[in-house]
């Protein structure tokens, strides 16, 4: 803990740096029990595809240590540095990063990086393998519109103002959702979220959401094939020759019990969940940790959003507190979403499990955006 | 936790509105997480114990099934006619490629195409008119260098999955058409078909292994693996060379001369062990169902399905079990041997043959229409006279008879271990009227099958005992010990010593000076009868011409039977086609068979022993044999129904068969 004591003539007030160690070590914790899980559900498949059990397992531990130490390098940064104009090139870097987002998200859909599940999601970066620009699109969605909201608060109580701002970020969920339906949404919901918690109205985000809902809902009916699919899937789960991944996933968390068959006991990481450690993670962790492991983990990430909560809540300006919205939204619809998946409580979308799917850089992003809500933690002041 | 930054006018706050905002976004959050929570928790509620079930079930490891071999068949010396090779067959799993196809397909395709060579079209073909398959027979029997080859490309890439080589036996022929009547063949799936392969099928089947694992209660996989049992090796009483000499010998004829059907058996009279069985029509059990031996291929692709089956059915027919026919003269034996069983007559007893005899109002004739004169019983059946067998065959009566015929085996079967023995067609007491007794006498207007007559005429020379006739040598298994040994089952006893040694002795003096001479085989002691039955319809003037005899005079050793059903010749009462045959079958077969010349074939010794019996006997036919046989026939008219040849009149022979037309025109009422 760095203290900094100001000290002003004939005063004696003790002002302290903050540093939130309690997101820290859950972060890092979530993490490390990702690694864990990971091993276990991938070095079945890792074995018998790459010969190695620790294939996947190796793969993923070098974004986290990267990850990891970027986050202690940017938890110690000024997040201000964001909005303050570079010296040579007279922009921000939250002009910058939003630039290149939109940049990247359009050159992979030129680009043929790795083709995953028939859509084109990853761009070849040399050294560290591949990328994927809808995580740098979701960081740069959270940066770019607490920007523009810390920019002209009051503007987002109308509805113009909320357009406005759309209309700002409307190419880049557009190019999103071209190829990754999923990451658009939780891009929108950023989006949202951080408007909502901006205007002071209420009406209009919810007029918009029930708007959005049966539009939603009209698209799922009324939708061509693929969604249409998707939909039937979700609605005879256990009949629909292509809702087995779904299907497995089911028998694996149902089949958990309690205390579930314990770490590396499942049954469906064999070869019946076709790339447990993926999105369906969640559902190996039912099985071999049961309903309390399950739930355990939900507390966890409740106990990590409380965390950026607390710090959104005490953070020293506007932008600060924005900056944690927007992570705080991020990490829970995507939870909040996966599970959902899984549990077949929604029709089926790829969205990865935060800190715990393999994925290096959905991690390595992630652990960066917890980063910078660390280094709002840190500017936070208080008297003792 | 207070916090407020002096200078407020300038850096925007996060205003207690906003915070309240934040506060309600993290409740709706807190709800949804505890909303997923209870679908946790009602997932595992609701569906647990059926979901666990499913797991369970999904995991219990994917069974195998390891195949048995189905036994060898050989020959007594060891000489395979049927045996099981392993094979591996190609088996494709769509749905194991489909399951990753992004990973799966391409690798696995290429290796296919590239081993196998087959089209990238019709693999993508099956993935998408088969995706849900997991057993896609790609091709059968792949060669050991494909097998190997794949499996190297395997090992290199992970990525090829879904295939696999399934073990199968095929069933292999090594022989062809040899004794392929008596081995039969097999369907799919080891059922077999005729012969020997269907008649021990089950025992030449063995029992499917299986490999299965399940998870035990810690979960672990325990591999069970419950082996193969394989079929019995089955070893037969046949001789491969013998049986493949003389269906040589019989394709030879068949060309020479030919016939609608020959047959020939070899058996040995002690124990029913049959040595050769043979008959014109074969095929290749390798490939049953090809006609193309028989016909060409217009008249196949005209034929009908049926017609197909029933031109099937013929060549998969075996002659010398399944077809019945009128035995003829070598009948005789048995009505001699009968009558002197009960007394009718004696070894020594005269007889007058004044050339027919008046049955039931009509005139049924001997073979020499002037008639034989005066014979003694032992005569009779050396000349092979009609009229002597009618006489003795009255006195017998039509109880005694009927006794008799049914106790030499006639009308039932035998009992052969093969498939489709025929029964013959003999009258019952009650039918049996004077004409059809003195018919069935001389072998007309019955009728029988090879096996039977070889079977009840090897208890007429053997001392009267009567055997069941067999094919089965042993059974033994994989490792080679035995399971079940034939034993020979003496099933009745047909006739006394006395009678039996008469019966030999007759024969052999047929053979020796009497009307068989042709069959006679130098440096062989055998005797035997010769038959030329009518066929039915009389008036297409068709015979069944044969020779019933055996080799070695004092224990006879072998048993042969000679079969020509219609021979393509101009006169077949003439026909002496089947004692050549059956000449050549013992002088060229009988030392395969280590039946061995009693008598050096150097003339000098042979006379001291034979003199007595039958002076010139066997060593005569070679040298001067030819004019002896000729003036023989001429004076004596003896060579039973082809006697005729001999006395050279038409008429004799026409009235010969008038004879038999006359009585069988009647009584036959098959």
């Amino acid at each position: 803990m760095t203290r900094v004591q100001s000290e002003r003539a004939g005063k004696t007030i003790k002002f302290h740096r903050y540093y939130d160690y309690s997101l820290l070590f859950l972060t890092i914790f979530l993490v490390c029990f990702g690694l864990v899980m990971i091993y276990s559900t991938s070095s079945y498949t890792a074995q018998t595809r790459f010969g190695t059990a620790t294939f996947f397992l190796r793969k993923q531990t070098i974004p986290v240590l990267l990850g990891i130490g970027m986050m202690l390098f940017i938890s110690r940064l000024d997040y201000r540095l964001l909005i303050k104009e570079l010296p040579i090139l007279h922009i921000k870097p939250v002009l910058l990063v939003y630039v290149l987002a939109l940049v990247l998200q359009t050159v992979v859909l030129f680009v043929s990086g790795g083709e995953s599940h028939g859509a084109q999601r990853w761009l070849p970066v040399p050294i560290i393998g591949s990328f994927q620009p809808a995580e740098l699109s979701k960081v740069a969605t959270i940066l770019f519109t607490a920007y523009i909201a810390y920019g002209a608060p009051r503007k987002l109580d109308k509805l113009r103002g909320f357009i406005r701002a759309g209309i700002y970020i409307g190419p880049l969920i557009i190019l999103i959702a071209v190829e990754n339906l999923s990451s658009a949404i939780i891009v929108a919901g950023i989006f949202v979220a951080i408007c909502f918690v901006t205007s002071r109205k209420k009406m209009y985000f919810i007029v918009i959401f029930l708007v959005l809902a049966a539009a939603a809902g009209a698209y799922v009916v009324l939708g061509e094939g693929f969604r249409m699919e998707r939909f039937e899937i979700w609605m005879n789960v256990e009949t629909h020759p292509k809702g087995y991944q779904i299907l497995q996933g089911l028998y694996a968390i149902a089949s958990g019990g309690m205390f579930g068959a314990g770490l590396g006991q499942s049954m469906q990481k064999l070869g019946f969940i076709p790339e447990s450690h993926n999105d369906m993670i969640f559902t190996i962790i039912c099985e071999e940790l049961g309903l309390v492991g399950a739930i355990a983990l939900i507390l966890l990430f409740v106990l990590l959003l409380w965390r950026i909560f607390v710090i959104a809540v005490n953070a020293p300006d506007l932008y600060a507190a924005l900056l944690c919205v927007g992570v705080l939204a991020q990490v829970a619809i995507q939870v909040i979403l996966n599970i959902a998946v899984v549990t077949n409580s929604i029709p089926s979308t790829g969205i990865s499990l935060p800190f715990i799917s393999y994925g290096g850089t959905s991690v390595a992003i992630l652990l960066m955006e917890i980063g910078m809500v660390l280094s709002v933690s840190n500017h936070i002041r208080y008297e003792r | 936790m207070a916090r407020r930054r002096k200078n407020v006018g300038k850096i925007k706050n996060f205003s207690h509105k906003m915070q309240a905002k934040l506060i309600a976004v993290f409740c709706v959050i807190m709800l949804l997480f505890l909303a997923l929570m209870g679908r946790l928790v009602y997932l595992n509620y609701t569906k647990g114990s059926t979901y666990a079930k499913r797991v369970l079930a999904q995991q219990t490891y994917v069974s195998s099934v390891i195949p048995y071999r189905r036994g060898n068949i050989t020959d007594r010396k060891g000489t395979l006619f049927a045996t099981s090779e392993r094979v591996y067959n190609l088996i494709f799993e769509p749905k194991t490629i489909l399951l990753k196809e992004q990973y799966y397909k391409e690798p696995t395709l290429s290796a296919l195409i590239s081993v196998f060579g087959f089209s990238r079209e019709e693999l993508n073909q099956i993935l998408t008119d088969r995706p849900s398959s997991l057993y896609v027979v790609l091709r059968k029997e792949v060669t050991y260098e494909e097998r190997v080859a794949f499996q190297e490309l395997c090992k290199e890439n992970a990525y090829i999955k879904g295939v696999w080589f399934e073990v199968q036996y095929r069933r292999d022929y090594p022989q062809g058409t040899v004794a392929s009547d008596l081995i039969g063949f097999t369907n799919a799936g080891d059922v077999g078909n005729g012969g020997l392969e269907g008649y021990y099928n089950k025992q030449l089947n063995g029992v499917n292994g299986r490999e299965y694992g399940y998870f035990n209660s810690d979960l672990n996989l325990e591999e069970t693996i419950k082996g193969a049992v394989n079929g019995y090796h089955l070893t037969t009483t046949l001789d491969a060379d013998a049986q493949r000499a003389v269906e040589r010998m019989i394709a030879d004829y068949q060309e020479r001369e030919g016939a609608e059907n020959v047959g020939v058996i070899l058996m040995d009279p002690d124990s029913g062990e049959i040595y050769v069985m043979a008959s014109d029509k074969g095929y290749d059990p390798n490939n049953p169902r090809d006609l193309t031996g028989y016909y060409t291929e217009a008249e196949i692709a005209a034929m009908s399905e049926e017609e197909k089956l029933d031109a099937l059915n013929q060549i998969w027919r075996n002659f010398c079990i399944s077809d019945a026919y009128e035995p003829g003269s070598t009948f005789k034996p048995f009505t001699v041997a009968a009558c002197l069983e009960e007394a009718i007559v004696t070894q020594r007893k005269k007889f007058v043959c004044d050339g027919f005899e008046t049955v039931g109002g009509r005139d049924i004739g001997c073979v020499k229409r002037s008639g034989h004169g005066d014979l003694s019983l032992k005569e009779s059946i050396m000349v092979s006279c009609n009229d002597v067998m009618m006489q003795i065959s009255r006195e017998l009566g039509r109880t005694s008879f009927d006794r008799y015929q049914r106790l030499f085996g006639m009308g039932s079967r035998t009992g052969i271990d093969l498939q489709g023995e025929g029964y013959g067609l003999i009258f019952s007491e009650e039918d049996l009227n004077s004409q059809e007794l003195a018919t069935s006498s001389f072998g007309q207007s019955l009728t029988v099958t090879m096996i039977q007559m070889v079977c009840g005429f090897s208890s007429l020379i053997n001392g009267g005992n009567y055997y069941q006739p067999h094919l089965m040598k042993e059974l033994t298994n994989d490792a080679g010990l035995t399971v079940e040994e034939y034993t020979p089952v003496l099933v009745k006893k047909t006739v006394t010593k006395e009678t039996s040694d008469f019966i030999k002795e007759a024969l052999h003096a047929t053979v020796a000076e009497g009307s068989a001479k042709k069959a006679s085989a130098l440096g062989y002691q055998v005797g035997g009868k010769t038959g030329t039955a009518e066929k039915f319809p009389r008036e297409d003037e068709n015979y069944v011409v044969s020779f019933l005899g055996y080799v070695g005079a004092e224990r006879p050793e072998m048993v042969i039977y000679v079969v020509i059903d219609e021979p393509h010749v101009e006169d077949q009462t003439k026909c002496s086609s089947a004692m050549e045959l059956a000449s050549r079958i013992i002088s060229e077969v009988c030392p395969i068979l280590g039946v061995y010349p009693s008598e050096p074939v150097e003339n000098g010794d042979t006379g001291a022993k034979d003199n007595a019996d039958n002076p010139g006997g066997n060593p005569a036919s070679d040298g001067g044999a030819d004019g002896e046989n000729g003036t023989e026939d001429n004076t004596d008219n003896q060579a039973g129904d082809p006697a005729n040849t001999g006395s050279a009149d038409g008429e004799d022979g026409e009235n010969g068969e008038n004879g038999m037309e006359d009585d069988t025109n009647n009584p036959i009422e098959d």
